[in-house]
C-alpha cells in the first residue's frame, strides 16, 4: 500500500474497524500507533509498549509470516494490508491487531503483563469479557479487513481519477464552448477588429490571465488595414512597452509553431522582464508564415501558466489564424475585384474621354439617391458598383459615334443604344457581376416606356436600372457634352422635376431633388482638375 | 449564514453531473445530483435546494416538466432553475415563460460562466432571503 492510498484508506477503514470493534494501527519507522480513539484498554497498552513495537518491526524477518498474517507472539496476530513485502523498510502501513484464545492462556498473559508492567490478577478480570479469536478466525477477519482496504484503496483511486477526468473534461468544455462562440462570430461582415478583441478577453477570463494581447504582423500587405494592429483585454499598464514586445515576439518567433511558456522573462533578450514575469506565447502561423502573436501573462492568483491553457490559447489561435486567412483572402478577392472594375471604367473612359469621370459619378450620385431612399446598404454598394459599369458597353460603339459634335444620324443613334445591351454581355461571364446587370442593361428606360432597349415601363424597370438613369440623366445634363455645354443646376432640377412620371420614376425623383448634392460638386472640381493637368500634359509632350 | 447553500444538479448525461458538480463542489456548495426527472424531484423536495440546474431532453420527465412540478408545489416553489439545453434546440417561448427560468444555457456551455451565474444568484437568493427574515 502506499503512502498516499494509506492517507486516504486509513480514514474509512478505521470508523469500520472500530464500527466492528477491531483495532486498526498505523506502523511507521519510529512506532506503532491506533488510528482512531476508541481503542480497547488492554490494546493500547499493547500497543504503547517497545515490546510489541519490536516485535512489529521484526515481523518480517519471522518464519510465521504469510500473505501479511503475522503472529507476533503466542495469540497475537497481526495483519498487514499490504501486498508489497519489497517497500521501503521506513515507510508507513496499516495493519490489523486481533488478540487470539492463546493469548488468555495464564502463561501467555503473564510474559505479557510482565513485559507490559501490568498486575496479571487484575487485567486477567478486566479482559473477562473479551473474545478471544481462534487463528483461523483471526485469519478470516485479517483477510476481510484485507479485501476491503483494497477496495477502499480502489474506490479512492478510482474517485481521484474520476475528479482529474472531471476536471479535464471541464476545460474541454470551456475550450468547446470558446471555440464555439469565436467561430460563431467569425462572420466576416462584422469588422476584424471587434472579432478580435472579443477573442482577446474570452482568452484572457478563461484562461485566467491577468492580461492577453494580440499582436499583428507588419510584414504582409494583405492584411490590409488590420497591419501592425494590436488588441489587448485585462488588467495591463499601458505604460509598459507591449506593442514593442509584441513586434519583438513576431521576429522571435517567426517559422515556429505552437505554444511558448516562458515561466521566468528575465533571460529573454528584448522588452519582455519589462511586461511580464510570466508568459505564454503563441504564434499565429499560416502557410508557415507569420501573421501574429498572441501573448499573455500575469496569471491570476500568481500561478504558474500551465499547459491546459496553453493548449487552450493554442487552439483558439488556429481559429484566429484562419480568420485571418480568410480575411486575406477576402482582401485578395476584392482587391481584384475593385482592380477590375476601375480597369474597366478607366477602359469606358478611354473610349469617350469627353465624359471623364462620367462613371465616378454617376456611381457616387447613384448611391446618394439611393441611400436617401432607404436602400440596405449590401444593396446601396451593389448599385454604387453598377454606377461604375453602367456604361461598360460604350467599348462596342464606335468612338467617332461617342464623340460625334451634332446631330446623330439614325444609324449612329441606333450604334448608340447598343451599348446597354453590349454591356450586359460584357458582364454576364461574370458571376460576381451578375446582379449588376438591370442597372447596365436597363438604364436608359423611361418610366412612360418610351426608353430602350426594351421599353420597359414603371415598375417593371428593375431598381439598379431607375436609380441609375436618374443619375445618369442628371450627370449628363450637369457637363459639358459635345453637342451642348452644361445646364445649370436650377434648369438640370426643373427639367428632372418635369420630367418626374414621364422619364423618371417618381419617388425617386422626389428623393433625388431633395439630395445634398456637395459631394457631387466636389467630384467634379476634382476631376476637372485632373482633367486640366492630363490636357496640360499631353500639350507639352505635343510642344516637345 | 455559515452552512453552504445546495444546489442540485439534474441531467441523464452523468458527465454533465460530474463536471458542474465539481466546479460547484469546488467553490463550496453542497451538491446534489440526480440523473432523471423523477429522482430529481425527489431530492428537491427532500432537501429544498436554492438552485436547480437541470437538463432539458431527458427520458422520463423532461426538463420543462420538472420544473412546472416545482412551481407547483408551494414547498419547492421558489427554487431558482437554470436550463441546461442542446444548442438549437426546440423550446417554444411560452414554456421558458411561464417556467421562469434564471438563465438558459446552451450545451456545450462554459462551466466557468455557469459558476458565475450560480454564485450570482445565490448571492441575491440570499439577500432577499436575510430580507424576508428582518
Amino acid at each position: 500500500m502506499t503512502l498516499q492510498s494509506l492517507q486516504t484508506v486509513s480514514g474509512p477503514l478505521a470508523k469500520r474497524a472500530a464500527a466492528l470493534g477491531l483495532t486498526l494501527l498505523r506502523v511507521g519507522s519510529d512506532g506503532v500507533a491506533a488510528v482512531g480513539s476508541d481503542v480497547d484498554w488492554f490494546e493500547q497498552k499493547l500497543i504503547n509498549s517497545a515490546w510489541f513495537f519490536r516485535l512489529v518491526t521484526q515481523r518480517r524477518d519471522m518464519s510465521s509470516g504469510e500473505n501479511g498474517f503475522f503472529e507476533l507472539a503466542n495469540g497475537l496476530y497481526f495483519a498487514e494490508f499490504s501486498a508489497n513485502f519489497e517497500q521501503a523498510a521506513d515507510e508507513e502501513s496499516l495493519g490489523l491487531l486481533l488478540l487470539g484464545k492463546e493469548l488468555s492462556e495464564t502463561e501467555t498473559l503473564q510474559r505479557i503483563c510482565d513485559s507490559l508492567r501490568l498486575d496479571r490478577r487484575a487485567t486477567e478480570a478486566k479482559l473477562e469479557t473479551t473474545h478471544w479469536l481462534s487463528r483461523s478466525e483471526a485469519k478470516r477477519i485479517a483477510q476481510a479487513v484485507a479485501w476491503m482496504a483494497n477496495d477502499l484503496d480502489a474506490v479512492s483511486t478510482h474517485r481521484r481519477e474520476l475528479h482529474q477526468l472531471s476536471d479535464e473534461l471541464a476545460t474541454n468544455y470551456e475550450e468547446l464552448s470558446l471555440l464555439y462562440k469565436l467561430s460563431s462570430g467569425m462572420s466576416l461582415d462584422q469588422p476584424p477588429s471587434a472579432f478580435f478583441e472579443n477573442a482577446c478577453q474570452e482568452l484572457q477570463e478563461v484562461c485566467g490571465l491577468g492580461w492577453v494581447s494580440l499582436q499583428i504582423t507588419e510584414n504582409q500587405p494583405r492584411l490590409n488595414q488590420l497591419r501592425g494592429a494590436a488588441y489587448t483585454a485585462g488588467q495591463i499598464d499601458l505604460r509598459k512597452p507591449l506593442r514593442q514586445l509584441g513586434r519583438e515576439l513576431i521576429e522571435q518567433h517567426a517559422g515556429r509553431q505552437g505554444f511558448t511558456i516562458i515561466d521566468d522573462t528575465s533571460k529573454l533578450p528584448g522588452v519582455a522582464s519589462q511586461v511580464s514575469r510570466s508568459l505564454l506565447i503563441v504564434p499565429l502561423v499560416c502557410d508557415g508564415e507569420i501573421l501574429a502573436v498572441m501573448f499573455g501573462g500575469d496569471r491570476v492568483n500568481d500561478e504558474h501558466i500551465d499547459s491546459i491553457d496553453a493548449k487552450l490559447c493554442a487552439s483558439l489561435c488556429n481559429t484566429l489564424a484562419i480568420f485571418l486567412e480568410n480575411l486575406m483572402l477576402l482582401e485578395d478577392s476584392q482587391s481584384l475585384f475593385m482592380g477590375t472594375l476601375h480597369a474597366l471604367t478607366s477602359a469606358i473612359d478611354a473610349k469617350d474621354s469627353y465624359t471623364f469621370g462620367h462613371s465616378e459619378r454617376v456611381a457616387l450620385l447613384s448611391q446618394m439617391l439611393a441611400r436617401a431612399a432607404g436602400i440596405d446598404q449590401a444593396t446601396v454598394e451593389r448599385i454604387y458598383i453598377a454606377g461604375l459599369v453602367h456604361d461598360v458597353g460604350k467599348i462596342g460603339v464606335p468612338e467617332d459615334v461617342l464623340s460625334k459634335p451634332g446631330k446623330l444620324t439614325d444609324d449612329e443613334f441606333a450604334a448608340i443604344k447598343m451599348h446597354p445591351g453590349i454591356g450586359a454581355n460584357i458582364l454576364r461571364g461574370i458571376r460576381q457581376m451578375d446582379d449588376l446587370i438591370p442597372g447596365v442593361l436597363y438604364h436608359h428606360e423611361r418610366w412612360d416606356g418610351k426608353g430602350y432597349p426594351e421599353k420597359r415601363a414603371g415598375m417593371d424597370i428593375p431598381l439598379f436600372g431607375r436609380v441609375i438613369g436618374l443619375a445618369d440623366a442628371f450627370d449628363a445634363m450637369s457637363s459639358d457634352r459635345t453637342y451642348r455645354s452644361a445646364l445649370s443646376l436650377e434648369t438640370v432640377l426643373a427639367e428632372i422635376e418635369k420630367c418626374k412620371g414621364t422619364q423618371f420614376d417618381p419617388e425617386l425623383a422626389e428623393v433625388f431633388l431633395k439630395l445634398d448634392l456637395s459631394p457631387y460638386f466636389q467630384m467634379i472640381q476634382r476631376h476637372q482638375a485632373t482633367q486640366q493637368g492630363r490636357d496640360a500634359r499631353s500639350e507639352n509632350r505635343g510642344v516637345a | 449564514m455559515p452552512e453552504q447553500p445546495t444546489i442540485l444538479i439534474c441531467d441523464d448525461e452523468p458527465h454533465i453531473l460530474h463536471v458542474v458538480g465539481l466546479k460547484l463542489r469546488e467553490a463550496g456548495y453542497g451538491v446534489l445530483t440526480a440523473s432523471s426527472g423523477k429522482e430529481c424531484l425527489h431530492l428537491a423536495r427532500q432537501h429544498q435546494p436554492v438552485l436547480l440546474i437541470t437538463d432539458y431532453v431527458m427520458p422520463g420527465m423532461n426538463g420543462i416538466e420538472v420544473c412546472r412540478a416545482l412551481r407547483e408545489d408551494p414547498v419547492t416553489a421558489e427554487i431558482d432553475l437554470i436550463l441546461l439545453t442542446a444548442r438549437g434546440g426546440s423550446l417554444s417561448d411560452s414554456d421558458i415563460d411561464d417556467t421562469g427560468f434564471a438563465a438558459i444555457f446552451s450545451k456545450p456551455f462554459s462551466p466557468r460562466e455557469l459558476l458565475a451565474f450560480v454564485k450570482e444568484r445565490v448571492a441575491i437568493a440570499r439577500v432577499s432571503n436575510s430580507e424576508g427574515d428582518e
